[in-house]
């Protein structure tokens, strides 16, 4: 059970080899849609539009133009550079097993993981559950098994 | 024929008057082969009758002339002559005697010879049936290495196309540090903050109707977006800061689906899995 737990150091350098090669290899065949990004960047603001009007806010058209008119640009920014992460992590780095993180809602604060993005002086946020993560953060999955903590994730929490 | 063994002077005698004694005399000798040939150019002179003008014409013309001389000197002449004989006989004896030894001799030693030889090409017959096994043998052994090395060198080259094939997977340094990708990260984080700012701010924030006003699936920004921004649907406005939350949550969400990615696809969801699998067992099978 432990070795299967723990893989031996050749087999996680043949799965980053592979994970790279084939990272590589499927965003290249996405790369041949030249318009990946737009289309990305689109389906990004059309949810972003649904969320809003859910809540009452615009109806989902409006919302759609509105975001598209003021943040187009910032979001087609955003998801260039949240490819040239994925990059990174995926394709270049081979020696290190790197993972972005967020934590979700729900889950109860661990300050070994997270960080309250709106911590108060005195106040400890044990107990308390997560909202959200504003922050994302980053990880190394180890060879021996198990994760270390690179950076932590920001989060927003309930108050009890 | 032995006459050829005695001095001349004695032979002419013997050519002479007592001829039929010397022929009685001498015919065992005769019987010896190996001393004819040896005495064959003398032995004419013996053969040759008294009577023969060619050489013992002075000695008959001698006797003719002189009667008397032949009748006076008979006797002793015969007696010399056998003494002569008789010594010629001992020696020829002798010599033919040490003549047998020798050729006694060279018989055992040819003889000796011969076995030596015959041993010797025994024993070079051996060796050469031997050697001819020996050959056998390692034109085995040469046809076994020939195939082992034609196994050894269509493995090579199985080995030499693998390893090109393997040479995509060697490790390369790390074009990045941690460092690089923790900074990467905190950058997008400011980005994504930026924006979220930036939306709440230039976005309409009246609330035209009370939620739920349109159903969108769930999933982890809904469930954002209903926790900060939907309590308040009493309100004509939304709170600014918490759009802005709500808005810099589900960013982080998008921006984690595709910083983690492995592809725009849907297939590109089994990768996961799979990686999974290939960390713990190093192969894909």
């Amino acid at each position: 059970m432990r070795a299967h737990f723990n893989p031996p150091s050749e087999h996680r350098t043949v799965a980053s080899n592979w994970r790279a090669l084939t990272r590589r290899t499927l965003f290249n065949i996405d790369s041949s849609q030249q318009d990946l990004p737009h289309l990305v960047v689109n389906s990004l603001i059309e949810q972003l539009a649904g969320l809003l009007s859910s809540c009452g806010v615009g109806e989902p058209a409006d919302n759609t133009d509105n975001i598209r008119k003021y943040a187009a640009d910032k979001l087609g920014s955003l998801f260039t550079a949240a490819r040239k992460l994925n990059k990174m992590i995926g394709e270049n780095v081979v020696s290190d097993d790197l993972m972005v993180i967020v934590i979700g809602e729900g889950h109860l604060f661990d300050g070994e993981h997270m960080e309250d993005a709106y911590a108060r002086g005195g106040v400890k946020p044990n107990q308390r559950v997560v909202i959200c993560t504003t922050d994302l953060g980053l990880c190394e999955r180890k060879r021996a098994g198990g994760e270390k903590i690179l950076l932590k994730s920001k989060v927003v929490l309930r108050d009890n | 024929m032995l006459t050829d063994l005695l001095p001349r002077p004695i032979a002419w005698i013997l050519g002479g008057a007592q001829e039929p004694q010397v022929k009685k005399t001498i015919e065992p000798l005769q019987q010896t082969p190996p001393d004819s040939q040896v005495l064959e150019p003398s032995s004419e002179m013996a053969r040759k009758p008294p009577n023969d003008h060619t050489r013992t014409s002075g000695d008959n013309s001698r006797s003719a002339r002189n009667p008397e001389h032949g009748r006076h000197e008979g006797r002793p002449q015969a007696a010399s002559s056998t003494t002569a004989q008789r010594y010629g006989r001992d020696r020829s004896r002798s010599r033919l005697r040490e003549h047998s030894h020798k050729l006694a001799e060279e018989h055992e030693a040819l003889v000796g010879s011969h076995r030596k030889l015959s041993e010797a090409h025994r024993a070079v017959e051996t060796s050469l049936s031997e050697t001819q096994i020996m050959c056998k043998n390692q034109q085995q052994v040469i046809d076994t290495l020939k195939e082992k090395l034609r196994s050894a060198s269509v493995l090579l080259e199985t080995r030499n196309q693998e390893l090109k094939v393997a040479k995509t997977f060697l490790s390369k340094e790390d074009p990045f540090s941690t460092f690089d990708v923790v900074q990467s990260v905190r950058d997008l984080n400011s980005e994504i903050m930026q924006t979220a700012a930036h939306l709440a701010e230039n976005l309409p924030l009246k609330r035209i109707r009370a939620p739920p006003a349109v159903y969108i699936p769930e999933g982890p920004c809904k469930s954002i977006f209903v926790s900060l921004v939907s309590p308040q649907g009493s309100g004509e406005e939304v709170d600014a800061g918490l759009l802005e939350l709500a808005l810099q949550g589900s960013l982080a969400v998008y921006m984690h689906w595709i910083a983690n990615a492995w592809g725009f696809h849907q297939a590109s969801g089994w990768c996961d899995e799979i990686y999974s699998k290939v960390c713990e067992t190093g192969t894909l099978s």
